[in-house]
């Protein structure tokens, strides 16, 4: 008589959650906005991230969003929003073809001090940098432009 | 808009962003132009952008070349916590309700 498998008893590991990849493409235009909106929190919830981690989320996508739309791509161009899902974490990737954005120049400009006497520029970047818990940009690649956010669930 | 004795009051809803900004703050304009206290009640609206926060400033700009008053009522957690980041609330005066207008 052939012996039960053994592997029907033995306790198997926990199996780490597998990468998840998403991605969606977004003409450049204001009204994609919203959908780029319900795009990310749609995954941000399934993935477990906090209200306000959500919040951080949505904030940081509208804010490159936006500059891309006035500083980069013009009519007709796409937007390309990528998210991996690790077990903590998310890393958002927002692509352009527009011209190279002056990453370091535009965090340089606001220091979190408005004043009444200049115009304030750079505060959507900065937002960006206190939100996120890291946040990189390559500039014009083959693929185009790429910023590179990444939220920690925890750390909300 | 309403009135809190001599403030007028503007109480937009949803969100101030990109999209948004520019009608409001046209309203902000125009109702500065008419009165010389005017507060923006904050309690219906649930996200802010910076380029609410740009609005935000334009308005207080407009109000101070005017010489007159331009404050925030009761901003929700989460615009709360953008306007506290962005280091905006230092600049601007902010009460929790119209009964705290002074």
């Amino acid at each position: 008589m052939k012996e039960p498998s053994s592997k029907k008893n033995a306790v198997e590991a926990p199996a780490r959650p597998a990468t998840k990849r998403f991605g969606v493409d977004l003409p450049a235009d204001p009204e994609a906005l919203p959908v780029m909106r319900a795009f990310a929190e749609a995954i941000a919830l399934e993935a477990g991230f906090s209200e306000r981690a959500r919040n951080h989320i949505q904030l940081a996508l509208e804010e490159v969003a936006v500059n891309i739309l006035i500083h980069g791509s013009g009519p007709g161009s796409e937007i390309k929003l990528l998210v991996t899902l690790e077990a903590d974490h998310a890393v958002w990737e927002i692509l352009d073809r527009g011209k190279p954005f002056p990453f370091e120049e535009s965090v340089s400009r606001y220091d979190g001090m408005p004043t009444m006497d200049q115009p304030v520029g750079g505060v959507g970047l900065f937002l960006v940098r206190k939100v996120m818990d890291e946040v990189r940009y390559e500039p014009a690649t083959a693929q185009g432009n790429r910023m590179i956010l990444t939220k920690y669930k925890e750390r909300a | 808009m309403s009135s809190h004795g001599n403030w007028k009051i503007l109480a937009p809803t949803g969100r101030i962003d990109a999209l948004t900004g520019p009608v409001m703050e046209a309203s902000c304009h125009e109702a500065l132009e008419k009165n010389p206290q005017v507060a923006l009640d904050l309690r219906g609206v649930d996200y802010m952008s910076s380029a609410g926060l740009r609005v935000l400033l334009s308005n207080l700009k407009f109000a101070s070349g005017r010489n007159a008053a331009f404050l925030l009522i009761g901003p929700q957690e989460t615009v709360r916590e953008v306007l506290e980041m962005s280091g905006f609330s230092r600049i601007f005066p902010i009460v929790d309700d119209p009964s705290r207008l002074p």
